[in-house]
């Protein structure tokens, strides 16, 4: 976790995408907060990588801004626009190049270019620079793209699934990198999307759940889970039906004929005490996690 | 880093990328140009070694007429089978080649995400690589042009080769008014099968008005063969000013259609 400074990276507002008939994105606000990292979460369609490719102009917005670093994306100059690395979902580097071929074209983009940090980083992940592009793997082309990316000495970085098809040792291998280089380090932030929720939870400081082009929370990791707790109770007759009109309750699953799980967003000690006070064979506090709020915020799972 | 570096390594990007293009072209117009010239020797010996009577016979016939003549003249032959032919077909599809190596191929491969997501402005990408595709294709077919006259000299054939030249010149710079507009359409598709099979349609659709009289000067494949300057001998300023113009409004349509496209 990063500490968190108040300027402003990435900021997006009333984001919109049309595609045909289709609406990707439906009007994203959403702020990146320099020093910080943000997590992108939400099921495939959600919107996800249609917001990374306006981020970085590979398609055009239909209604919106993107400010980034303060200033609109249209407007950035090359240096500014030299300060954003970005590794896509599909790295879709020049498979008829080299390694070395292909760092001597990325370089050439880059006045802060690390030649140290790039010599350290192919060895460290054991990229072979005379080897052509097209005989790498998945999992060391994400990696070089990454490599790339880092050595580019960004202030903001974004990464659209970037660790989809990584074997785990290769995973947190990747996340350690980004850890090293952006972790605690002032004015550098990221933006990662990724189905990985418990990397994700490791290196975020904020998760934002999109779900059908829709943001439809942001807020810490911590955050997240201490608002939402769910009462697992195993009754030993009908409870009453007013104690699930209760404020504060979001959900209630049956779970058996008397056992219930109860999602609570707020008010949770009076919930809770209500519960308790009827006869049952169990009641626990159950911590949500990651991977719940993904499943609740996206209306089950749809990947 | 600076604007100039920046473009110098889009071009060499370019020239990277299509290193096969520009060795298998080079290759192609030396065997051509070295065939022609060996053409002309044996065709010539033959025609050269005909009876009158039989001359006489066949001047009866129009393509017997017109082989006659090819085969006697040789800066007339250089001219129909280089610049009116080999040059004119070969450089059509290494422009649809070359168009769609660079944009519709790109985007399949999704390495254009990768292109445009590095520092620079889309002008900047689209420009380099119609600067990069124009010197491939000056480069190839100049060098054509050079192996057509060197070896003519090793055969012993002379011609106006400054005309040549000239004329070669002409007919490249019409040619990057097709490759121009091969790139327009190689930008609208994400598949390079596509978008050659229509800059082939393409290619058919300008060649058809030249084969009629009176909608000729419509056709870029008859500019392309430079015939007004090379035969008819009107001064190559003004066509070639037309090809330069053309070539700006097909980049500027280009550029304004690469600029708004999604990727």
């Amino acid at each position: 976790m990063v500490k968190m400074s108040s300027d402003v990276c990435l900021s997006l507002k009333n984001l919109k995408k049309d595609f045909k008939a289709k609406q990707a994105l439906k009007g994203i606000t959403l702020t990146l907060e320099e020093g910080s990292v943000l997590g992108l979460v939400g099921p495939n369609g959600a919107g996800k990588t249609t917001m990374i490719k306006l981020i970085m102009g590979l398609l055009r917005p239909t209604a919106g801004s993107i400010k980034i670093f303060g200033k609109d994306r249209n407007e950035m100059t090359r240096a500014e626009l030299s300060q954003i690395g970005y590794v896509a979902d599909e790295p879709g580097l020049y498979e008829f190049m080299t390694v070395r071929q292909i760092i001597a074209f990325n370089s050439g983009f880059y006045p802060k270019w690390n030649r140290e940090r790039c010599g350290d980083l192919l060895s460290r992940l054991k990229l072979p620079p005379d080897e052509k592009i097209k005989h790498l793997s998945r999992g060391m082309k994400a990696q070089l793209s990454l490599v790339l990316a880092l050595s580019s000495m960004p202030r903001l970085l974004i990464l659209d699934e970037p660790l989809e098809g990584l074997d785990p040792l290769r995973r947190i291998e990747f996340l350690n990198l980004i850890i090293e280089d952006f972790a605690g380090r002032e004015g550098k932030s990221v933006l990662i999307s990724s189905h990985y929720l418990e990397e994700l939870e490791r290196i975020a400081d904020k998760i934002a759940f999109l779900n059908e082009g829709l943001l439809v929370k942001a807020a810490s990791a911590d955050k997240l889970k201490a608002d939402e707790k769910t009462i697992r109770v195993v009754f030993q007759k009908e409870p009453p039906g007013e104690l699930f009109k209760m404020p504060g309750i979001k959900d209630i699953r049956r779970e058996g004929k008397l056992a219930f799980l109860i999602t609570v967003e707020n008010n949770f000690n009076e919930i809770y005490e209500a519960c308790s006070r009827f006869p049952h064979y169990v009641l626990d506090i159950y911590h949500r996690n990651l991977e719940d709020l993904f499943r609740d915020y996206s209306g089950g799972y749809k990947a | 880093m600076n604007m100039k570096s920046a473009f110098k390594n889009l071009i060499s990007k370019e020239i990277l990328h299509l290193r096969w293009v520009i060795v298998a072209g080079l290759l192609l117009n030396a065997a051509l140009s070295a065939l022609l010239v060996i053409t002309y020797r044996y065709m010539g010996k033959i025609v050269g070694e005909l009876p009158p009577e039989m001359l006489e016979m066949l001047s009866k016939y129009r393509l017997a007429r017109e082989l006659t003549a090819l085969f006697s003249n040789y800066p007339y032959y250089v001219w129909s089978q280089w610049n009116a032919k080999n040059l004119t077909q070969l450089l059509a599809v290494i422009s649809i080649v070359i168009s769609s190596i660079q944009f519709a191929s790109e985007n399949s491969k999704k390495t254009i995400g990768f292109y445009l997501t590095r520092p620079i402005r889309r002008a900047e990408g689209f420009t380099a690589k119609l600067s990069a595709g124009a010197a491939i294709i000056f480069a190839i077919f100049g060098g054509g042009a050079a192996v057509m006259w060197l070896a003519s000299r090793i055969a012993g054939y002379d011609a106006d080769w400054g005309r040549f030249f000239a004329a070669s010149f002409i007919s490249i710079v019409w040619g990057l008014v097709f490759y121009s507009a091969t790139s327009i359409i190689s930008v609208l598709f994400s598949d390079p099968i596509p978008a050659a099979a229509v800059s082939g349609a393409c290619a058919l659709l300008l060649f058809a008005p030249g084969m009629f009289e009176k909608t000729r000067s419509l056709s870029v494949f008859y500019h392309m063969s430079a015939v007004e300057y090379y035969v008819l001998g009107k001064p190559p300023f003004l066509s070639t000013l037309a090809a330069v113009a053309l070539c700006s409004v097909l980049f500027a349509a280009g550029l304004k259609i690469f600029e708004k496209k999604d990727f």
